[in-house]
């Protein structure tokens, strides 16, 4: 019990079929987005209003702001300075779901906890021969030494821009490319999870 | 070369006066209360104050503490030193979340106890936290204030460190780097 591993995992379905997967379980990438987050996270203080107003910090799945796109790229890896798909599907960043959804493991007894990101295009959304998908969460680069808070005075909320925090690509093996069958939906989830190493 | 898709949450932890290491760049065992945390982060909605409230959370409440047992290992479940001593640090301090090397991602809590202030034989020591401690998705709070919980753990039980009685010359610095790895 030393140090926590955190994957990515990536489910993919192109059917109704909810068994039938065009790949399973496969490891994405981190980015820079997804290492800075959690530090800048543990470094905030606190927020005050400061009059008959609120003010709000987002955090990672803010206001259902969080995404997830498609790409064709298929000769370009992950790095992790890497802010964006190298050819998204639809206008940059990419063509938003049809529909969105959250839901988490509880490690208490198993040491294992969890966050899933569901993304559903509905048929016929999104086309295309898909190379590469990112997930967008809403990221904190926040870096004042010894804390920072959020006490504007005005109604308002800091920490809302998402920002790719993984990504999945054809170019590093992790998965072959497919056409989509716009005939059927697309059904993808995102679990991050925290075991441990 | 970095490995992008397993990435690695660690603490390490040095107790130093003066030129003498105590502990010397320990590793730590973060508990299911700092994970807990982190999953809450991860589909935390917002929080917020509102008027005069506030939302007290994380850094706020960062502490390190110290603490007398030798004998009880860490375990996922472990929510607090088992025999804390009350005593804060005199000082309490972290640095600015940097990218150590590009692929390395951390910050530094340093807390400081003044030559003569920690008399006790040490055992354990913790790293509290303001943690979140909702998993709910979306869920959203405000004014509503955390609370310090114990967020990693590194005691003598466990083999981390020798058991140590800090001399009353000279200030004690314990420094506990949280890291993300690539």
């Amino acid at each position: 019990m030393a140090d926590i591993l955190m994957t990515g995992l990536v489910s993919c379905r192109n059917s109704d079929d909810p068994d039938e997967y065009i790949f399973k379980d496969r490891k994405n990438k981190f980015t820079t987005y997804g290492m800075q987050t959690i530090p800048c996270n543990l470094n905030i203080l606190y927020t005050y209003g400061g009059g008959a107003v609120t003010a709000s910090i987002g955090l990672c799945s803010y206001n259902s702001t969080w995404n997830m796109y498609m790409g064709t790229n298929t000769n370009t890896g992950t790095t992790s300075g890497m802010t964006a798909l190298t050819s998204p599907i639809g206008t940059t960043p990419g063509t938003v779901p049809s529909s969105k959804s959250v839901a988490t493991l509880d490690g208490t007894s198993t040491g294992i906890w969890a966050c899933t990101w569901t993304a559903i295009w509905n048929t016929g959304v999104i086309s295309g021969n898909v190379g590469e998908m990112a997930l967008y969460l809403i990221y904190d680069a926040t870096t004042t030494s010894g804390g920072w808070y959020y006490s504007n005075g005005v109604n308002g909320t800091t920490q809302t821009t998402p920002g790719m925090y993984s990504r999945l690509c054809n170019a590093d093996g992790d998965f072959s490319t497919f056409a989509i069958d716009t005939t059927k939906p697309v059904i993808v989830d995102w679990k991050i999870q925290l075991t441990y190493a | 070369m970095e490995d992008l898709r397993d990435i690695r949450i660690g603490g390490r932890v040095t107790v130093s006066q003066g030129d003498e290491i105590l502990v010397d760049n320990a590793t730590n065992h973060i508990v299911n209360q700092g994970l807990k945390g982190i999953i809450s982060m991860f589909c935390g909605n917002y929080f917020s104050g509102y008027s005069t409230g506030y939302t007290y959370c994380n850094r706020y409440y960062a502490t390190v503490s110290l603490g007398l047992d030798t004998t009880t290992v860490t375990t996922r479940s472990t929510a607090d030193l088992v025999n804390k001593i009350a005593t804060a640090p005199n000082t309490f301090s972290t640095n600015s979340p940097n990218a150590e090397t590009g692929t390395r991602w951390g910050m530094t809590y340093t807390a400081i106890w003044n030559a003569g202030v920690i008399t006790s034989q040490i055992g354990e020591i913790g790293l509290y936290n303001g943690n979140f401690t909702n998993i709910t998705p979306n869920w959203t709070s405000q004014n509503s204030n955390y609370t310090a919980t114990l967020f990693s753990r590194i005691s003598a039980a466990d083999g981390d460190f020798t058991i140590f009685t800090p001399s009353t010359a000279s200030t004690m610095v314990v420094n506990w780097e949280i890291g993300v790895n690539m």
